[in-house]
């Protein structure tokens, strides 16, 4: 016991019943107070009963984990075994190098083939619990003699994490309703689209890991708030280091914790179990998360974190009133209070004058773009185009709820009624992720993923409580309930789960008596479906239930049926191979990318720039081993704001640009051809406005045709005459007659193209894959002659040959 | 980068070999075989200075200027106007990739020049009148006997073309033949000789009726082209300029009235020939290498503040070898997206050009970059990439003076801490 909990026996005047249970919970794991005259009956039967149900339980979680693994192996089996996307090529790369090279050069990595020339500090500007844990998992491996690549190892990561988030969903619930819970729990967790769509094999992304870290960090946390171990609270300060060395989605816990403690301080749940869990995280957890280079001071400078910084104060403004009044009598402390009322309010007022200055110092108020753009949703959108031009940075549309979380949209707000009855710290704790996890997901389709662990755990709660009722109805009505079934039952009953919260003085007394009422009633009396309680008179008929349990396990059923449809069908394309199906049934792979990486990086001077749009630059470097300009880290926007504005501007301007940059390359990605539609044509709009946010001689109303984007003749010149378009259709009119047989048209915009006679004068095309999704253009060297200059004074163009009939010039003709 | 000046340091070692061959075949493509005689005191020089002239008729129908991917030639000298084409297999186009392959070409022409010239001339940026035109001055003309003909102009030497005669010539230069306009722009081509003040361009003979659209000193008459990868090129406007009898024109009267003594005609020739067919002017640059000061190794990358001796040995071709290059204008910058430093380089007399700068206080991809471009010389361009890293996480100061308070603020909390900690434990409250 630490010494904390010491002073808080010492203060709070506990009720002995209250201080029993908290010994009880911290003996074991799932021991529930169960009042011990029914226990002593039939304890041989039970621990019978237990142990089965032990065994069965952790058959179940075993089943699960393979579940969780082998649902998102679909990627491997219907391509191979390859990094997917963008972001997971990057960090693949840098796990190559942390193996290769070891932990203290990754640290101080500064990378020259990105961002040229500015270049990058790797190892100050990642994440790197992802790499980190790859790179451990690959040296265990080695060192048992297992010679596996690296790649196997990224490729598998994700799906074996999802397999521990699963788990770590089961123990999170169990903390807050019981086993049973825990296991609907973690089923649903396992198989979620929404989180499948990160994690499938090759998906090497931080939210691979970092989901799972999010749920372990909860999970101890709410450990913590039950057993009020300071053995728990550091494992939880671990668990949160690890969860920001791994995602900068900590900024939900470091936020998310102050609220669920201003919650329990203002609701009288204030508890020493609750310092003990919350004070130590933030503490440690601050100084940790400090240690790691990309958040470094931030952790302490940064609105995100104040909030946390916030409620530590309150906390122990709120210990220490408890404190004044236990040692002062009430007279006195009525006098205290008024003084220190009037002191605190000026000393606050002073310190919320400074705070509110350096804040406002800030251009973002001391928020981070990124942050600050989950608060307003309309920010981004309005200040910092290159965040809302990532399509995941979106709000996700209605179907996508039912897509990527399916049934559970149905068990949510059961979940979350559930969790108020019977309210305790920890389903507290549940509620208030839920509901700021559902905000979140409504502002950026991305934080889906932060949802769907929260929905699978009040879903897990929400169909526990109903198989529950559903099975008790079912087994009841012969015989009036037994205090044998009714205890059996309540073995994997979660109402009872561990909920004493220490309540003040006043609240006492009431909450004995309920306590006193609940003996009385039994464990389900406060569970939500009260009103169909066996016992009472409202009970449900046994067909009733039993056309309710067939109707909820189809839901079930249906459930996993959706989630390995979609997992199979939808989110296990890499999008570096594409598929598609011709109508007799054959399969046809685009493998344009891989190719022309691939001839980027046999054909091309080890040294050479290459320039592409941001979104190809982690791939470039990886797959072709070459320079860029900029790549998918976008921490400067000039510098891709210079890409786009080159990518707008004509030919020779653009040539001008990237010949300061020494880009010797341009790649273009194109679709027209085979109708592949995220083309760089369909992102040109970005371009132009990362580009015109930068340089206002880019404007985006002069690539408009009346306000609409359009690459036909309608198209206005400044489009037309753009470096993008001359790079994506050159050469195209010709070549399109051979796939849809008509000239110049363009199969994603499904038009004819507006300009089809396309000349490069400083640009040279090199190469152009198989279905001309990736096109390459060597930027040309400065001409060795000059010819052709403007010359005010020449008398006229020179001809090849003397017989030509037209007339010479007027300043030529010699006069008559 | 690296690769570019790998390139450069290739094309400079074909040069050096290709002149210790010593003075290769020139070819030289004549309108007319007169010109041979009335010539010779030019091409007498140009043998004198040790070249082997190969005489064609420009419309020689075995006229060759490469033997599928082999240059027969390293030098062309022409002395054409009027031919409608030349024979064989040399056309304007042929001779432009001549040039492109870092040869030289001495072109010179007159009134009548065909359009075949014309693309050659404007194919290195400079613009023949048309046809016919011929460079007049009824103001300054030069006389010899009674015949008088204001077509033969004195050209003044323009003063920024020092470096490519080998110094000023102040004696008349007499010119009969073409005008030529420039593109104000332009960056390779340095005027070498302009009409003067009062000339004008139009046909001889003709009374003019509107006012000409090439006059004065925008006339040029004789341009030097060094194009990008250093081969030359010379045009000019008059055949005549390189006769014996411009030559040897004296006394010469410009102006009626007033006396030159010798045409300064044969030391422009022979010295425009000497910088077009590469024996002055000509550097070459070899040896780059940078280290970190004080070592002998060139590290992957520098460090930010690091000390870094840069040196490079440039060597210009003189007398028939190469000489120490003395020059105080030498300048190195360090280079990311803009230079960081811009140095004076130091020479010690040897050829070696060097000196010691100190990285600034910025990581990136940096580049050594020297673009020595003067007029009459060739263009030195080296670009050498060295990236900067920061510090290390280790190379940073560990305990630094002004951080002492806080060590101190820290160990005392330290202690504090532990003696609050022993008494809350060991202390007893004295019971009520």
């Amino acid at each position: 016991m630490s010494s904390a909990q010491r002073a808080e026996g010492q203060l709070v005047k506990q009720k002995p019943v209250a201080q029993k249970e908290v010994a009880t919970i911290s003996n074991g794991d799932i021991d529930l107070p169960v009042s011990s005259a029914d226990l002593k009956s039939s304890r041989a039967e039970k621990l019978n009963r237990s142990a089965a149900a032990q065994i069965i339980n952790g058959f179940a979680l075993l089943g699960i984990c393979v579940l969780a693994f082998c649902i998102r192996l679909f990627s491997v089996v219907k391509y191979e075994s390859v990094i997917h996307e963008f972001d997971p090529y990057f960090n693949y790369r840098v796990t190559g190098f942390l193996t290769r090279e070891g932990f203290y050069n990754l640290w101080n990595w500064f990378d020259e083939h990105t961002w040229y020339p500015l270049g990058r500090v790797i190892g100050g500007t990642i994440y790197p619990g992802l790499m980190w844990t790859a790179g451990v998992l690959y040296n265990v491996l080695h060192l048992l003699n297992i010679p596996i690549h690296v790649q196997e190892v990224c490729v598998f990561l994700a799906p074996l994490f999802s397999a521990f988030c699963a788990l770590s969903a089961y123990l999170f619930v169990k903390e807050i309703r019981g086993q049973g819970a825990g296991l609907m729990a973690a089923a649903f967790t396992a198989v979620v689209p929404s989180y499948i769509s990160r994690s499938v094999a090759g998906s090497f992304d931080n939210e691979g890991v970092a989901i799972f870290a999010l749920i372990f960090v909860f999970y101890l946390y709410v450990k913590t708030l039950n057993t009020g171990s300071l053995a728990w609270a550091t494992a939880s300060a671990m668990a949160y280091l690890y969860m920001v060395m791994s995602w900068g989605g900590y900024s939900f816990i470091i936020n998310l914790l102050p609220i669920h403690c201003l919650a329990c301080v203002f609701t009288g749940r204030l508890s020493h179990r609750l310092y003990v869990a919350y004070a130590p995280l933030i503490v440690m957890g601050t100084i940790g998360a400090a240690m790691i280079p990309v958040v470094g001071f931030n952790a302490v400078l940064m609105s995100e974190h104040f909030g946390a910084f916030f409620a530590f104060g309150v906390l122990h403004g709120a210990l220490f009133i408890r404190y004044v009044k236990s040692v002062l009598p009430a007279k006195a402390y009525q006098a205290a209070k008024t003084l220190v009322l009037t002191g605190g309010v000026a000393i606050i007022g002073v310190l919320l004058a400074l705070i509110t200055g350096y804040v406002m110092a800030s251009p973002t108020f001391g928020w981070t773009g990124r942050s600050l753009s989950l608060l307003d949703p309309t920010y981004a959108s309005k200040y910092i185009p290159i965040i809302a031009s990532v399509s995941e940075h979106q709000p996700p549309a209605w179907p996508s709820y039912f897509t990527d979380i399916h049934v559970l949209v149905l068990l949510v707000p059961a979940g979350l009624a559930a969790c108020f009855r019977p309210l305790s710290d920890a389903s507290l704790f549940l509620i208030l992720y839920g509901v700021t996890a559902v905000y979140f997901s409504g502002v950026m389709v991305r934080l889906m993923l932060v949802l769907a662990p929260a929905a699978c755990c009040l879903g897990g709660v929400a169909a526990h409580e109903f198989l529950l009722a559903l099975t008790r109805a079912i087994r009841a009505p012969n015989l009036a309930p037994s205090p044998v079934t009714d205890a059996s039952v309540s073995l994997l009953d979660t109402a009872a789960a561990p909920s004493p919260a220490p309540k003040s003085k006043g609240k006492g007394k009431s909450s004995a008596a309920k306590a006193e009422k609940a003996k009385g009633k039994g464990v389900t009396a406060e569970s939500m479906f009260d009103f169909l309680d066996t016992s009472g008179k409202g009970r449900i008929p046994r067909d009733v239930a039993w056309i309710g349990l067939v109707a909820a396990t189809l839901g079930l059923i249906f459930y996993i049926g959706h989630c390995v449809w979609v997992s199979a069908e939808m989110y296990s394309a890499p999008s570096i191979v594409l598929q598609t199906r011709d109508p007799q049934g054959g399969v046809h792979v685009f493998d344009d990318f891989r190719e022309a990486y691939g001839w980027l990086r046999f054909n091309t001077d080890p040294n050479c720039k290459v320039a592409s749009w941001w979104d190809y630059g982690y791939q470039t470097t990886a797959m072709a081993n070459r320079t860029v300009l900029v790549d998918n880290n976008t921490w400067n926007n000039t510098h891709i704001a210079t890409v786009g504005r080159a990518m707008a501007s004509p030919e020779k301007k653009a040539w001008q640009i990237y010949r300061d940059l020494d880009t010797e390359y341009v790649l273009v990605v194109f679709g027209g051809f085979i109708g592949y539609p995220s083309d760089d044509i369909n992102k040109f709009l970005w371009m132009v406005r990362i580009g015109g946010g930068v340089f206002p001689d880019i404007k985006e109303k002069d690539y408009l045709a009346q306000g609409s984007y359009r690459v036909d003749d309608q198209a206005p010149p400044a489009l037309l005459n753009c470096l993008m378009y001359k790079l994506s259709y050159y050469r195209f009119a010709e070549a399109s007659t051979m796939v849809t047989g008509r000239y110049g048209f363009d199969r994603v915009r499904n038009t004819m193209i507006g300009k089809t006679d396309i000349s490069l004068q400083y640009f040279e095309e090199v190469f152009t894959s198989e279905h001309w999704m990736v096109r390459i253009y060597r930027v040309l060297d400065r001409p060795n002659r000059e010819t052709k200059l403007k010359n005010p004074r020449r008398a006229k163009p020179p001809r090849r040959s003397s017989s030509s009939s037209r007339p010479r010039s007027a300043s030529g003709a010699p006069p008559k | 980068m690296r690769g570019r000046a790998t390139l450069l340091a290739c094309a400079l070692w074909l040069t050096v070999t290709r002149v210790q061959a010593q003075k290769s075949d020139v070819l030289v493509i004549l309108e007319d075989q007169q010109l041979k005689s009335t010539h010779s005191i030019f091409f007498g020089h140009l043998r004198q200075l040790g070249y082997q002239l190969d005489y064609r008729s420009a419309d020689d129908k075995k006229l060759q200027l490469r033997d599928w991917d082999s240059w027969l030639y390293d030098k062309v000298i022409c002395f054409a106007a009027a031919v409608p084409e030349f024979g064989g297999a040399a056309d304007a186009q042929a001779l432009l990739e001549f040039v492109d392959s870092g040869r030289d070409l001495l072109l010179a022409t007159d009134s009548s020049a065909s359009d075949e010239l014309r693309e050659l001339t404007a194919g290195v940026g400079v613009d023949l009148e048309p046809q016919g035109r011929a460079v007049i001055d009824h103001f300054s003309y030069a006389l010899q006997s009674l015949t008088v003909d204001h077509t033969v102009v004195s050209g003044q030497a323009a003063l920024a073309a020092s470096a490519v005669l080998g110094g000023p010539i102040e004696a008349p230069v007499l010119f009969r033949g073409i005008g030529a306009s420039v593109a104000p722009e332009s960056e390779l081509v340095l005027k070498v000789l302009t009409a003067g003040s009062t000339a004008i361009s139009a046909v001889p003979g003709k009374p003019l009726t509107e006012a000409p659209t090439l006059a004065g000193n925008e006339t040029t008459l004789t341009a030097a082209i060094q194009t990008r990868n250093n081969a030359r090129v010379t045009v000019c406007g008059s055949i005549d300029l390189f006769s014996n009898e411009f030559f040897r024109w004296s006394p010469v009267v410009v102006t009626p009235g007033q006396r030159v003594g010798q045409s300064g005609n044969r030391a422009f020739a022979t010295q425009l020939a000497e910088w077009t067919l590469q024996d002055r002017g000509r550097l070459r640059v070899s040896k780059v290498r940078h280290v970190l000061a004080g070592t002998s190794e060139t590290p992957q990358r520098y460090r930010i503040r690091d000390q870094v001796d840069f040196s490079v040995d440039i060597h210009e071709w003189r007398k028939g070898s190469w000489q120490p290059f003395k020059a105080d204008d030498v300048q190195l910058e360090f280079v990311m997206l803009h230079p960081y430093l811009r140095v004076n380089l130091a020479h010690n007399n040897k050829g070696t050009f060097s000196t010691r700068l100190s990285v600034p206080d910025v990581y990136g991809v940096f580049k050594f970059v020297l673009n020595y471009q003067r007029p009459g010389y060739s263009h030195l361009f080296v670009s050498e990439q060295a990236p900067v890293r920061p510090f290390k996480h280790d190379e940073y100061e560990r305990f630094i003076p002004a951080a002492f308070p806080y060590y101190a603020s820290t160990f005392s909390m330290m202690g504090g801490f532990f003696a609050l900690t022993l008494l809350f434990l060991y202390h007893k409250r004295p019971l009520p």
